[in-house]
């Protein structure tokens, strides 16, 4: 067959330009548009889970002073921050905003595949954030079950919202799967069938690579949790017993029968697991070209990256036990998924050598994205390295049910992705909208967050080694093996996330203010390769490139190429304009 | 079963990575290939040989797979537990499966297999049969839907409602989820519908979808073969 690139077969029917001010920014069909619109979304819906994360803090730094949080308050506030912050701001950013937004720009297309189903996408997961929001009004309020909601007492009397508010959360959660499978197919046909000419797979920017594989995890794990919320509705709702046991209520006996909450653990974190990476894969593919382009170095060891990617993305569907085994699931699964556990490290390990090795010699420029994606190394190495210690069976059993496994997934799956959220809308806001973040407000941003986020989770830690439980509203002065200095450092936590708090307000200012008065930026202001930065507009247009779409001639991470007359060399430089140049080619 | 499964994966294992090896050992810091070069080059990604469309339906026939292997896999969980939960005895009793779905499953069969004849007739270029061929088709589904509405009745009425126990809430669901998904089949069999009896719609114009409604009827038969077995022999 000729060639074609598919933006460019029957351009005006699959384009829909736009015509009026509703289908340019309510109803847009332009992946662009629909980036924003998540992003905005899941960071308005971040803000809540971050109020509700101080509204805790408050609580468990200064017990009873707030007379406002009552104890199922708080584990409402714990079950939504979880949910919340894990589904409905990570996965929806990394995936809705900046897959969105990357995929064709960093392939070459003019639009997602299918337009339509693109922003159906949106609008039926702004449909879930609104059933979950929902779920704080409705008698009995939200769910307080946790964020992992298990069975039994997820829909037992006992617990906040047993009755509405786990059915609004279930509810939500289906509605968001329905949107994330629309927006997944989109970004998975969109990567294998509409890269522009001279993309192969192999000159992908890592970015995009990232994006693909977590997608592709999203579209396989998902189902998990349609399948566990399904069978739970119908628990709660008709009197099923599938995950419900034979049980007692405020001392009347139920009519749930043979049910088995373990099956429901199972069904959860098969889901749970590969969303760890679901929302990791794409902050490594992000963070790569972050790193990349601030230290004007090729990323280093390019094909491995690639490989440790697909190697996370299918070692991640056979550790999900490791989160239980706490759980009185068959001791023996504990040896399998503990070495399961630990053959992970090593695809992991070498994608942080790898960003080690590309700053090594690189020309670093202390950039606020470059900022946090250093910060995210830091981060994820020290969340990371913890892991190792809860993989194993024996350290985890006493470890389990306290801060130190708080500590752990905070650092590791909460403050590292979102280190990278944050240096890449640094990144790209500048193509987003044409102006520069102001880069002092970024600083104090960046210094406060990442200072705050240690002086947070290492005296979790330490806590965690003491034993202090997690899960609790208070801990009681009669639990006497908690020392009063434990109680000290819970307000030292507490204020430090205050400030951490705060200084999220900065950010977001900045966000609006540098929309009107940031410092215009030009096409690219970072120099980058990828094809993102050589559009022929800046924001850019509807059908992004012009009249002709771009073709690629190398790989993404020409930065510092000896003898070449700038640092770096855009993907779709062909060779003849590199003449003078040429003979340095041959490099490595 | 155990050591099945895992010889399966390794072998799965061992394909997927003969299909992306030579992919990936690609030096693409090294290509600074001409435009030539680019264009005579095979695999290059601007050959465009498959339509997005298919691409995306075995992307999803791949998200359904893993939803109803779940759900089988909760299927076995659930029966097995009980076992070794203390008392020692399942409260697994099986239903007494309606005769009905005998019929209902040779009703899908007929869907599927008109559906498959509107397929073909597209490639013959015959118009009037690729129009009765696909009504049949999305009327035999129609039918095998009602019959799962009865069956549900029948099942309701000896006894087995949705509380009655594990299989019967089983039942229920998958067959709940699997008439869903035949649903939605229809959803997009009507659009097609409707844009054959545009005057001016060629056949090349539906091509596709009937092309890809067929797939995904087959798909959802096999689904079914599948769940009927397992409701049988449980």
């Amino acid at each position: 067959m000729a060639y074609a690139a598919i933006a460019d077969r029957d351009h005006a029917h699959a384009l829909h330009e736009p015509r009026s001010f509703l289908t340019k920014y309510i109803w847009s069909q332009d992946h662009k548009v629909i980036a924003i619109q998540y992003t905005i979304t899941a960071i308005a819906i971040g803000c809540v889970a971050l109020g509700l994360s101080v509204l805790m803090r408050l609580q468990l730094g200064f017990p009873h002073s707030f007379s406002l949080i009552a104890p199922q308050n708080y584990y409402q506030f714990i079950t939504l921050h979880g949910m919340i912050m894990v589904i409905y701001l990570l996965t929806a950013l990394f995936l809705g905003g900046f897959g969105n937004y990357l995929i064709p720009l960093m392939c070459g297309a003019r639009d997602m595949v299918f337009p339509y189903m693109n922003m159906v996408s949106y609008w039926v997961y702004l449909l879930a954030v609104l059933v979950l929001v929902a779920g704080f009004f409705v008698p009995g309020g939200a769910t307080g079950a946790g964020w992992t909601l298990y069975p039994p007492q997820a829909i037992l009397s006992g617990s906040p919202g047993a009755r509405s508010g786990i059915v609004c959360m279930l509810a939500s959660l289906a509605i968001f799967i329905v949107a994330f499978t629309m927006g997944g197919l989109n970004y998975v046909t969109t990567v294998l069938q509409a890269r522009c000419r001279g993309m192969t797979m192999m000159r992908m920017p890592l970015s995009v690579w990232g994006i693909f594989m977590a997608t592709v995890l999203g579209l396989l794990a998902f189902p998990a949790l349609f399948v566990s919320a399904i069978m739970m509705t119908l628990d709660s709702l008709l009197g099923t017993s599938f995950f419900m046991p034979a049980v007692s209520s405020m001392g009347q006996p139920l009519a749930y029968n043979g049910g088995s909450p373990l099956l429901f653990q199972h069904l959860f974190w098969f889901f749970g697991h590969p969303e760890v990476y679901i929302v990791a894969l794409p902050a490594f593919g992000i963070v790569s070209d972050l790193l990349s382009t601030h230290a004007r170095r090729h990323i280093f060891g390019y094909r491995m990256m690639v490989w440790a990617i697909l190697a996370i993305g299918c070692l991640s569907f056979v550790v999900w036990a490791h989160h239980m085994y706490v759980s009185g699931m068959n001791p023996y699964f504990g040896f399998f998924f503990a070495t399961t556990t630990l053959i992970i490290a090593v695809p992991t390990a070498i994608k942080v050598y790898n960003w080690v090795l590309t700053l090594w010699r690189g020309d670093i420029h202390l950039t606020v994205p470059m900022l946090f994606a250093i910060g995210f190394i830091f981060t994820f190495i020290n969340g990371g390295l913890t892991g190792l210690f809860l993989g194993n069976v024996p350290v985890d059993v006493p470890l389990s049910a306290t801060y130190f496994v708080v500590a752990h997934f905070h650092l590791v799956m909460g403050v590292s992705p979102i280190l990278v959220v944050f240096g890449a809308l640094y990144h790209w806001y500048p193509k987003m909208t044409g102006r520069m973040l102001n880069d002092t407000l970024g600083r104090i941003h960046f210094w406060i967050t990442f200072i705050g986020t240690y002086m947070i989770y290492l005296p979790m830690y330490y806590l965690g080694i003491l034993g202090l439980p997690r899960r609790y509203y208070a801990w009681d002065e009669a639990i006497t093996f908690i020392p009063p200095s434990a109680h000290t450092m819970n307000k030292w936590i507490t204020i430090s996330a205050l400030f951490v708090a705060a200084v999220q307000l900065v950010f977001l200012f900045n966000l609006v203010w540098s929309l009107f008065k940031g410092k215009p930026a030009g096409g690219n202001p970072w120099r980058g390769t990828t094809l993102e930065w050589q559009t022929p507009d800046t924001p850019p247009k509807h059908g992004n490139w012009g009249e002709k779409l771009p073709v690629v001639y190398r790989w993404a991470y020409d930065y510092s190429v000896p003898g070449a007359k700038e640092d770096f060399i855009p993907q779709n430089v062909p060779p003849d304009k590199l003449a003078p140049i040429g003979h340095a080619q041959g490099r490595k | 079963m155990n050591i099945w499964v895992a010889f399966g994966a390794l072998l799965v294992g061992v394909i997927v990575w003969f299909l992306l090896v030579r992919r990936f050992t690609t030096r693409s810091w090294e290509q600074h290939g001409s435009s030539l070069h680019l264009r005579h080059r095979a695999g290059d990604v601007g050959e465009v040989t498959v339509p997005p469309a298919r691409i995306a339906l075995w992307v999803f026939l791949a998200v359904i797979t893993s939803l109803f292997g779940l759900f089988i896999s909760a299927y076995f969980i659930r029966m097995g537990h009980g076992h070794g939960a203390g008392h020692g005895i399942s409260d697994w009793h099986s239903v007494s499966k309606p005769p009905i779905l005998w019929f209902n499953t040779a009703v899908l069969v007929l869907s599927s297999a008109a559906m498959q004849a509107a397929r073909r007739a597209v490639a013959l270029n015959q118009r009037r049969r690729v129009s009765g061929c696909l009504f049949a088709g999305g009327a035999f589904a129609l039918l095998f839907l009602t019959g799962q509405l009865l069956a549900w009745n029948q099942l309701r009425d000896s006894g087995y409602g949705l509380t009655s126990g594990p299989a019967g809430a089983f039942f229920y669901v998958l067959t709940g989820v699997h008439g869903l998904h035949l649903l939605g089949g229809l959803g997009v069999w009507l659009k097609t519908v409707a844009r054959m009896r545009r005057r001016a719609a060629e056949l090349i114009n539906v091509r596709l979808s009937i092309e890809l409604c067929t797939v995904y009827w087959h798909y959802l038969l096999l689904v079914w073969l599948v769940l009927f077995v397992l409701l049988l022999s449980t």
